[in-house]
């Protein structure tokens, strides 16, 4: 029955492996640095899981007080942000698939597989367990780091977890593509809108109730389920048990898929790459109102116009759209400060929401990540009509990296600013500046790393998939590697505007040594923009174009 | 051992009269462009005289492509040097590029300007003013037959609207030197011949020079004062089409002596025919 289905899922997985065995280069290691990439992919792997270990860490041991009926404490907040946390995804979750119009495919086979004579939920189920067996073999080894720092239930909770989400996703995208089929639309948005509004209430009645912030089960069941059945399956019946409930919910998932699929068609397919045209098409009509290029005083006036001010990352639709958030940060953080100076004062010595702000500070690296794919889709894609008519690349340049700095700058400051309202301590907000001129390296060294990046997928990948697959070549094998350095480079970001949050919180650096460094800190930052334009658009202007 | 046919000396005087002094606006010495450990281009040189059409032709993979791209400096050559009008386009890269327009093979443009407002973009990057260009724009609107699309986003456009703003644009910047990588894929029928005559126009009328990669037949032999046959990385014969076509006899097609030159059989080409 799954025959055509397994043939499909086993053309995915062999193709994707090709292209790992090609990318490492193993027959002539002599010529490729794949060993020292291995490594430094290595050691990324281990920062992000000490990282998740750490964060994970307290919130699962209170998870499974919660799952053995112990009532979590009161002061126990890491799960209280745990549930809260849950209650967003669970929203999220639900209001998100009924708006959802295609199912996006990372594949270059997508349309090759698309012309086969295949039934719809032969070739979805194919790509669901191609794409997912081969998404899971690459995990495997990041699992291994988790399981030799820990224990072996947290790296069995997190694969359990892992292979929930993979197929919560296809599963819940079949659900909502035969809801809207049969017209039903909004009506299911509706009820998943009623069902959120109604856990909402539970929560407040709870909270009212209990006088301590409670999140209702029915908004973090969904995504906590999985925590607790595999910690409890692992504390109960044991490994082998728990790798019986995995066969069997990848069994019985795969084949819900099948039927399922049989109610999909080829329409209901997409690519990422498309799938980034279309959000980037929506962004810009809604934030965008742009003027229209009819007159420049200069070159570098058009330039800035077309680069910075005509794109979703112009200074005032960035404002726009951040400004809310900010606001909304700062007035949350000013807020549950006054929630534990009326219930729990004793909690306001504590660190504790140090925790939510290293889970903010590790998005940075993934928001360099989205840099590259918006670099890789536009800016460089139209870089041979700057290299062969724009005779200095300095004019180009300069709104290239302002243009990333100001977003960069915009979300450090969002984290920073609910942190300086909650210690009410203001000269936290200035932390970002004060980390001003590692912001300006990251994206320095995102916007190199990403031509970089152009040239190894063009090797990688067949031509047409550059051109259609848009922000694909950033899935590419190698280029994972060099996504990797990326988001190292974010992650120092991170660490040193963490270290400087925390210095100014000790007490370490005083009002105006603050206030001087800021200064000095903006100043180099400016300098490094000078400094680094003229090599950057040197590399711009010499290096290999491919795109 | 290739034999590299070159028909040079027979280069007859070039049909645009009103230019009085020939001069090499490209001259591409010994060019070498490895991929890892195929040779993309491998020691080609040519040289486009003022008001010459010179077309570039070989099969698919033959290196056209590549060549076109170093000589735009958009790829480092392993080897060789490219001049324009006198200027190396690595060490005097503003010089050698203020003199060019350029058409690639897939014209990747934002997607967010409309095609007029590309068009004006590049103008400001060479850094024309409104007023320099606002003529030429119109102009090649209109010969383009661009009218109905050039206020739309570019993203709506179709392959053949996307490749004629590239031509647009290579023209309005009044370059000495434009290259075009298929200009005419995808553009429908009477934009051809309008192209065809315009670029004949500017060589003959300005002196202007192109370099031309492409596979259609009615532009080779219709427009090309002089042609280069490239296979495998090698240029394997050029000179002008009277020449060229010379080389296997009298009363030969084009098609027969690129079939010919490229080691294919002549008599299976015509009976094809």
């Amino acid at each position: 029955m799954l025959k055509k289905a397994l043939e499909v899922a086993r053309v995915v997985f062999v193709n994707h492996l090709k292209s790992l065995w090609r990318a490492y280069d193993l027959k002539k290691p002599r010529r490729s640095p794949s060993l020292l990439l291995l490594v430094v992919q290595y050691a990324i792997a281990l920062l992000l899981a000490i990282n998740f270990v750490l964060v994970a860490h307290g919130r699962l041991s209170s998870l499974r007080e919660y799952w053995l009926g112990i009532r979590p404490p009161k002061n126990e907040l890491m799960n209280l942000a745990g549930d809260v946390l849950s209650a967003l995804f669970t929203s999220y979750l639900l209001t998100h698939y009924f708006k959802q119009r295609k199912l996006v495919v990372i594949t270059p086979d997508h349309e090759f597989l698309l012309y086969q004579p295949l039934q719809p939920k032969e070739l979805y189920a194919g790509l669901v367990i191609g794409l997912y067996t081969y998404f899971t073999v690459t995990f495997l080894p990041w699992l291994f780091i988790v399981i030799l720092f820990t224990a072996p239930w947290l790296g069995f909770t997190i694969f359990y977890f892992f292979v929930y989400i993979m197929f919560a996703d296809p599963i819940l995208f079949i659900v909502s593509s035969i809801v809207r089929k049969s017209g039903h639309s909004n009506t299911a948005l509706s009820l998943a809108v009623a069902y959120i509004a109604i856990g909402v209430a539970h929560s407040a009645i709870a909270t009212a109730l209990d006088s301590w912030p409670r999140v209702s089960p029915l908004l973090t069941y969904l995504v906590k389920g999985p925590y607790l059945l595999a910690i409890a399956l692992c504390e109960s019946i044991g490994y082998i048990a728990i790798l019986v409930c995995l066969v069997f919910t990848i069994s019985a998932a795969v084949l819900v898929i099948y039927i399922g699929g049989g109610r999909l068609d080829v329409s209901d397919f997409t690519t990422l790459g498309e799938a980034y045209e279309v959000r980037l098409r929506q962004a810009l009509a809604k934030s965008l109102k742009r003027d229209v290029l009819v007159d420049w005083s200069s070159t570098s006036d058009a330039v800035r116009k077309v680069v910075l001010e005509f794109t979703v990352y112009n200074p005032r639709a960035v404002l726009r759209r951040y400004m809310p958030l900010f606001i909304s940060l700062v007035i949350a953080g000013y807020a549950l400060r006054c929630v534990l100076a009326i219930y729990e004062p004793s909690l306001l010595r504590t660190r504790i929401f140090d925790y939510v702000a290293i889970l903010a500070y590790s998005m940075i690296p993934g928001v360099l990540g989205t840099f590259v794919g918006e670099l890789l889709s536009n800016e460089l894609k139209y870089l041979w009509v700057t290299r062969v008519y724009l005779l200095d690349l300095n004019h180009f340049v300069k709104p290239l990296l302002a243009k990333y700095v100001i977003v960069y700058f915009v979300i450090l400051s969002s984290i920073t600013g609910f942190l300086a309202s909650y210690r009410l301590n203001p000269l936290i907000a200035l932390a970002p500046l004060v980390s001003s001129p590692a912001i300006v390296l990251s994206v320095f060294i995102t916007i190199r790393l990403s031509l970089v990046l152009t040239k190894r997928a063009k090797h990688r990948e067949p031509s047409t998939s550059v051109y259609r697959l848009g922000i694909m070549p950033a899935l590419d094998p190698v280029a994972q590697l060099l996504l990797a350095l990326v988001m190292t480079s974010g992650l120092i970001t991170s660490v040193v505007t963490a270290t400087i949050v925390e210095l100014i919180s000790l007490g370490a650096l005083t009002y105006w040594v603050v206030l001087i460094v800021a200064t000095a800190s903006v100043w180099i930052s400016y300098s490094l923009i000078k400094l680094l334009c003229k090599p950057l658009a040197m590399f711009l202007a010499k290096t290999d174009l491919y795109l | 051992m290739e034999v590299v046919i070159n028909v040079m000396n027979e280069l007859e005087p070039f049909s645009t009269r009103s230019i009085s002094a020939k001069y090499r606006v490209l001259v591409a010495k010994d060019l070498v462009k490895r991929f890892g450990e195929v040779v993309a281009v491998d020691g080609l040189s040519i040289d486009v005289f003022s008001g010459e059409v010179y077309c570039l032709v070989g099969p698919n993979g033959a290196g056209k492509t590549t060549t076109l791209r170093i000589v735009v400096g958009l790829l480092k050559p392993d080897r060789g040097s490219v001049v324009i009008d006198g200027y190396d386009v690595w060490t005097s890269r503003r010089e050698a590029l203020m003199r060019v327009g350029y058409v690639p093979d897939y014209p990747n443009l934002p997607s967010y300007l409309t095609p007029l407002e590309f068009l004006y973009y590049v103008a400001a990057l060479r850094g024309f003013k409104k007023f320099d260009v606002e003529e030429y724009v119109r102009y090649y609107v209109d010969i383009l037959n661009m009218s109905d699309d050039v206020k739309k986003p570019i993203r709506a456009l179709s392959r053949g609207g996307l490749q004629k703003t590239a031509i647009a644009a290579s023209l309005i910047v009044k370059p000495k030197l434009v290259v075009m990588d298929e200009p005419l894929t995808n553009i429908e029928i009477d934009t051809q011949v309008t192209f065809k005559r315009e670029i004949l126009r500017l060589a003959r009328e300005f002196g202007v020079s192109f370099l031309i990669s492409s596979h259609m037949l009615p532009l080779i032999e219709g427009a090309c004062s002089r042609v280069g046959i490239i296979n495998k990385g090698k240029l394997v014969l050029e000179g002008s089409m009277d020449s060229v076509l010379r080389v296997i006899g009298e009363r030969a097609r084009f098609e027969d002596v690129y079939m010919k030159v490229l080691g294919r059989d002549v008599e299976e080409s015509a009976r094809g025919s």
